[in-house]
């Protein structure tokens, strides 16, 4: 079966990122290297970002992407020698987020976000939105029993006839009650943090 | 302040592909930090991720959480950390799956997006550092906003070339929020958005191309015909909702158009194998369907040159 033009077209990552590295050759070279970044880019940012996001405060997080990818563009024709781009791209993104940490450290936290109390946590691990957990958890603490076990039970993966079998409680008043849980929740929290 | 875990599917099948998109999104921190709330913040898990994926890691790569048993799946919620640590392998080894899971949020649209132009910019500013390689690769330098750097204000001359681009298209993805990804035809990732810039008779005749990768299997029970009339179905919604940015608007109406009628059509293929039809006999009919639309690609493809 010959290949379509999809399959001719779609170029490695390894590709793009010799084509990056090859950028000081000539206006051509440069401008082919602009593409396969933007290639890289495009192909990568949305897992990127997503990663970046789940480490890193929302106000910072454009400064904290253009720095890595500024870092890509940097260091690629030096430090990056083939194999598996993700990994090294993983790679810059955690040293960015390392980087962003230590200067954290040299601040005093700010309430948005606090470092792992754990000693085996990595640099790169702070633990934000703990606002938003801490909230929570007060709200859940002032559920009724009953609410809190059906929460827990929700919250871990049970299905409703696990549940409802484990709490002695019948299927209807179960939804029932997940149902107003979650408005009460809701309220509660938006609440606490206004 | 929207609660995450709040909306976990009733039922449990769709958990999975629940946490799947959350492991790509940006919502990520806030659900691990709402199950702490829940269930208790675990300084150092009781389980590794390891063991939790164990015998199941690359399936997990290929196809998501769907592969994990449902007793694993909770020890993912009740040590929501490590979600972080699964996002983490996610990023460095998921398979095509992981890379068209549904449609980004507007906020994650538009974060890539801007990002996009912060290099942009950063190509289009005056100076010529497109060939400045620091020595400090990968050192932990502390790092200043990228636009007050000095690299930022050299990178050079050719910046037009991103300009001409493109993250649109992976900004709004274009593979729709489907649990299965098939990665053939139209529905292949990336495959789109590899064409930005080619004219727009070759778009449509590679569109119709893709459109051939239907003859590549040839299914002969239902299960396996229906799937692939799913699939191809898939890639229909993909070119629905795809922005077509070598065409026209009117050759990109025409095509939407014609991929809303070929939806309809595979969709009533689909029924006619649910229904108990000999399933080659509906692939003869579906064959017929394919086609009639890559002859119609092909048409307009030379109406277009």
């Amino acid at each position: 079966m010959t290949m379509t033009p999809f399959e001719t077209t779609v170029a490695s990552d390894d590709e793009l990122a010799a084509l990056v590295a090859r950028r000081g050759a000539s206006e051509a070279d440069l401008r082919a290297a602009h593409a396969a970044f933007e290639r890289l880019y495009r192909r990568h940012a949305h897992l990127l970002t997503a990663f970046l996001r789940s480490r890193f405060r929302r106000d910072g997080l454009d400064d904290l992407n253009q720095d890595v990818w500024r870092r890509v563009w940097d260091f690629l024709p030096v430090h990056y020698h083939g194999g598996n781009f993700r990994a090294w791209l993983h790679q810059i993104a955690r040293n960015a987020l390392i980087d962003q940490g230590r200067r954290k450290q040299a601040e005093p936290l700010d309430g948005r976000e606090e470092r792992l109390s754990s000693p085996n946590a990595a640099p790169d691990r702070l633990l934000i939105e703990h606002e938003r957990r801490d909230a929570l958890k007060r709200c859940i603490d002032r559920l009724s029993p009953e609410a809190a076990a059906l929460v827990k039970g929700r919250l871990g993966g049970e299905n409703y006839t696990e549940l409802c079998v484990r709490l002695g409680m019948k299927p209807e008043r179960a939804h029932k009650l997940w149902h107003m849980v979650k408005a009460q929740l809701r309220r509660c929290v938006e609440q606490a943090l206004s | 302040m929207r609660l995450i875990t709040l909306d976990i599917p009733d039922d449990s099948s769709g958990l999975p592909s629940w946490l799947d998109r959350h492991l790509v999104g940006l919502d990520l921190a806030a659900l691990v930090a709402e199950l702490e709330a829940v269930h208790g913040p675990a300084m150092v898990p009781p389980v590794s991720l390891d063991q939790v994926l164990v015998a199941r890691r690359d399936a997990i790569l290929e196809q998501g959480l769907v592969a994990l048993p449902a007793d694993r799946l909770r020890t993912l919620l009740r040590c929501p950390t490590l979600l972080l640590d699964l996002q983490e392998l996610i990023l460095v080894e998921g398979g095509p799956y992981w890379r068209g899971l549904g449609q980004p949020s507007a906020e994650h649209r538009d974060l890539i997006e801007r990002g996009r132009r912060g290099l942009e910019n950063s190509f289009t500013a005056k100076g010529g550092a497109a060939s400045s390689h620091r020595s400090d690769v990968l050192s932990k330098a502390t790092p200043v906003a990228w636009y007050r750097r000095p690299w930022a204000v050299g990178l050079a001359t050719a910046a037009s070339v991103l300009a001409i681009v493109v993250y649109e298209r992976a900004a709004r993805p274009v593979v729709p929020n489907v649990t299965a990804t098939a990665g053939w035809g139209w529905n292949r990732p990336d495959a789109l958005m590899e064409m930005e810039d080619v004219p727009p008779s070759d778009y449509l005749d590679r569109l119709a191309d893709a459109a051939s990768e239907w003859f590549k299997k040839r299914p002969e029970n239902r299960v396996a015909m229906a799937r692939r009339i799913v699939e191809f179905r898939q890639g229909c919604s993909v070119l629905i909702l795809a922005d077509h940015k070598p065409l026209s608007a009117r050759e990109r109406t025409w095509l939407v158009e014609k991929c809303r009628d070929w939806a309809t059509k595979l969709d009533a293929h689909l029924a006619a194998v649910k229904a108990g039809r000999d399933p080659l006999q509906v692939r003869a009919e579906v064959d017929e369907t394919v086609n009639s639309l890559i002859r119609a690609l092909r048409d307009r493809a030379r109406t277009v040159a």
